[in-house]
């Protein structure tokens, strides 16, 4: 079965939905490649995101857009508010179909007021002529792209065929068979018989065509509007250029932020690269900022890892996740963006934000008392800037400068079942006990539930011992009485 | 050309070089610092007037599984930080509870616990060009001489004084000073065995529980200086008392009782003995 036809094909008299045979029967020296679907919906993807350089909102057309129906597959982009970027819509419409030519792709774009329209006129009005005003609705850019005059739709549309509705073929068939060939034919039909006839399906794409009921469009990433876009006149191909428009771009963003009162948490850097590949970094800040050295700074580590390929074209910073920012403190160093905190944790805010965009390095916290007596629930471990991570400790009996973060077992040789062993062997080395304190009995926490085989719900019994050497270590015995198990829970400096 | 003018510009360069050199060969950043004083003028005097700050300084523990290297980098880290700076401690298993009796408030660290080495290097390094703290500590292996020298200059520019502490002693090290580094001291920490405390004499000089070993004195340490930029290396036995929160030498302090008793392992033993003894 033939699945896709290219131009050449298609002048053979070979059409989508042909058995191969019949293909190979009209053009004996047919190529044929098989189909794969979803490399191609992956590639469909790629090329989405990266249309991302002309507007966030990008989509992939979905099936019921009418992909499946043998007219391509397709890209949707809302350019509203990008296209003076480009110089124009012509031109950005022109300038993506020029990458593309150049990347082997036979692409075709129309820009219109309504999703439907520009489906229809992309796939079924040749802007190859082009150059000049085809009639009174349309222009068409030198680079081969059609765009629609803004109210022009209802004309435009009529001579085309009603395939460009976006039907399904068995309805665009049934339309065929009553001499409604042409979008013009559908307008004085009255709607009733449309639907008795054909179902919704006409009547809806007619009217979303031509603007009378809305068509939303999924975007693929969420769109978002606190975005710093930068387009280089030239491919940038080193690490130096990079960085300065990293500098421009985080300036940029910093000053929308700055606009809008928000601090920016999460951010995410994309590179656009001339193949077609984007590379995106992303960080996170530890609190709500909007100062452009210290979020140049992040990105600065994380851009010597992302592949230039030939380079970039473009790149664009976006604030993924924002916080409202309002009070700002203009330091007397002129330091600027950090918000009114205490004098210390500001100061840490850089070095946990940069220790925490690394990977690997996780987790950078701050030891918190808790209220509990288990040696393990005593302490909290909490993020490095989160208010109130330090606490009041309670003064309580010796306690260890390292917690094994499993007790271990250990043998030991005790001559009187209440003491202190005498020997004890831990990691396959003998230790004679010289000097003991204890024991100092720590039972489970009577407000948790027990539970079967938790370590934590049984009395220990720990004693602090001395080794001949002056070595100490936290040892118990599980049980309340008598011939528990020892562990060696922690060690004493 | 070569007039006055290039005479005297000439001589300012020339100072300024000498200067330069001057503080390299010393290693003292910060001379206008004050250093980490001891109390213990041995000690200190052997430092050349005490602990310099805003440079590297080699912690090493004499034996695996020994953690009195620990107790000597917190106490050191406890009177670092009464300029209220916060202290980056990249350790692994640090029970913070532990740290309050060397006088360092655990509300003070900031930590971090990287599995591979070069994290935990990366991590050190990032915190000797943060100013807002007072010191970093790494637990990691010794360094080479170009990672040490990297993070020395990193401790220079900024101020922050780093201790790197290696819980695994390297195996080449023997007794001797082991390998080069650019650290401004190395020092092997060892546990020594404490001194007996003297109470409940109706047990005799044991001074334990009935059938028990004796019980804990002060922690002490066998403190050695193995290299010290601009200063002696020595050897001492220290003790720390927690009660005062300052170091002592233990031979002066033959007689265990001179201090008060306020370790409350000792309180709880006593109220023991004198359950078992009349019992």
């Amino acid at each position: 079965m033939v699945v896709a036809v290219d131009r050449r094909a298609t002048a053979a008299g070979l059409r989508p939905g042909l058995p191969l045979a019949d293909a190979r029967a009209l053009a004996p020296d047919l190529a044929v490649r098989p189909a794969d679907p979803e490399g191609e919906a992956a590639t469909l993807a790629r090329l989405a995101e990266w249309c991302g350089r002309y507007s966030p909102w990008t989509a992939v057309e979905a099936a019921e857009d009418g992909t499946g129906a043998g007219y391509g597959a397709g890209l949707w982009l809302d350019v509203t508010g990008c296209a003076h970027l480009f110089g124009g819509e012509a031109a950005l419409l022109d300038d993506l179909l020029g990458r593309f030519r150049r990347w082997g792709y036979a692409a075709r774009a129309a820009l219109a007021d309504t999703p439907g329209a520009a489906w229809a006129l992309a796939r079924f009005k040749d802007g190859a002529a082009g150059g000049e005003t085809i009639d009174d609705t349309l222009t068409t850019g030198p680079g081969g792209s059609v765009v629609l005059v803004p109210g022009g739709a209802r004309a435009a549309l009529a001579p085309l065929p009603v395939a460009a509705l976006r039907l399904a073929p068995e309805v665009t068939e049934g339309l065929d068979r009553l001499g409604l060939r042409r979008i013009v034919d559908l307008y004085p039909i009255p709607r009733a018989t449309l639907v008795r006839r054909f179902g919704p399906s006409p009547g809806l794409r007619l009217d979303q065509a031509l603007g009378c009921v809305a068509e939303p469009i999924s975007p693929r990433p969420p769109a978002a509007d606190l975005v710093a876009r930068l387009i280089f006149a030239e491919p940038i191909l080193h690490i130096e250029g990079l960085t300065e428009g990293l500098r421009r771009s985080t300036a940029e963003l910093c000053r929308v932020l700055t606009a809008a009162a928000l601090g920016a948490r999460r951010l995410e850097l994309a590179l656009y690269r001339v193949d077609g590949g984007v590379r995106r970094a992303r960080i996170g800040t530890s609190r709500p900022t909007r100062d452009p050295a210290a979020l140049q700074r992040l990105f600065a580590e994380r851009l010597e890892d992302l592949d230039l390929g030939f380079g970039i074209e473009a790149m664009t910073l976006t604030a993924l996740e924002v916080a409202p920012l309002p009070a700002l403190q203009l330091g007397l160093a002129g330091r600027q963006g950090a918000p009114l905190g205490t004098p210390a944790d500001d100061a840490l805010a850089p070095l946990v934000d940069r220790l925490g965009n690394r990977p690997g390095l996780a987790a950078i916290l701050r030891f918190g008392p808790r209220e509990s007596h288990l040696p393990e629930r005593a302490v909290a471990a909490k993020r490095a800037l989160d208010p109130g991570a330090s606490g009041v400790w309670h003064p309580m009996p010796p306690r260890p400068s390292r917690l094994l973060a499993r007790p271990e077992p250990v043998e030991v040789t005790a001559l009187l079942p209440d003491h202190p062993p005498v020997l004890f062997r831990w990691r396959a080395r003998l230790h004679r006990v010289a000097r003991a304190g204890g024991p100092e009995r720590i039972a489970p926490e009577w407000w948790r539930a027990p539970r079967q085989d938790a370590s934590s719900d049984v009395i220990r019994d720990y004693f602090q011992v001395e080794d001949e050497d002056g070595r100490r270590f936290w040892l118990y015995r599980e049980g309340s009485e008598g011939a528990g198990r020892w562990y060696l829970h922690g060690l004493f400096a | 050309m070569e007039g006055p003018e290039g005479d005297l510009d000439k001589a300012v360069r020339l100072a300024g070089l000498r200067a330069m050199l001057r503080r390299l060969e010393q290693g003292s950043v910060a001379a206008d610092r004050p250093p980490l004083v001891f109390g213990l003028p041995s000690i200190d005097d052997a430092l050349g007037g005490g602990l310099s700050l805003g440079c590297l300084h080699e912690i090493v523990a004499a034996v695996e599984g020994d953690d009195a290297a620990t107790g000597f980098c917190a106490a050191l880290l406890g009177r670092l930080a009464a300029d209220s700076k916060p202290i980056l401690w990249i350790g692994h298993e640090l029970y913070a509870p532990g740290l309050l009796a060397f006088g360092l408030d655990p509300g003070r660290l900031i930590t971090v616990d990287p599995s591979r080495p070069a994290d935990r290097l990366t991590a050190m390094e990032e915190g000797m060009r943060c100013s807002a703290l007072a010191a970093v500590l790494c637990e990691s292996d010794l360094l080479d001489l170009t990672a040490g020298r990297r993070l020395q200059l990193a401790a220079e520019a900024h101020g922050v004084t780093g201790l790197l502490l290696c819980r695994q002693p390297p195996p080449s090290a023997g007794q001797g000073t082991g390998r080069a580094s650019a650290a401004v001291t190395r020092w092997r920490i060892a546990a020594a065995p404490s001194a007996a405390r003297r109470v409940g004499s109706a047990q005799g000089s044991s001074g334990g529980s009935v059938g028990g070993p004796p019980l804990l004195g002060r922690p002490r340490w066998r403190v050695e200086l193995l290299r010290c930029r601009g200063g002696r290396t020595g050897e001492w036995l220290v003790e720390w008392r927690d009660e005062t929160g300052d170091f002592a030498l233990a031979a002066a302090l033959c007689d265990g009782s001179a201090a008060p008793a306020r370790n409350d392992i000792l309180q709880w033993d006593i109220a023991r003995q004198a359950a078992d003894g009349t019992g």
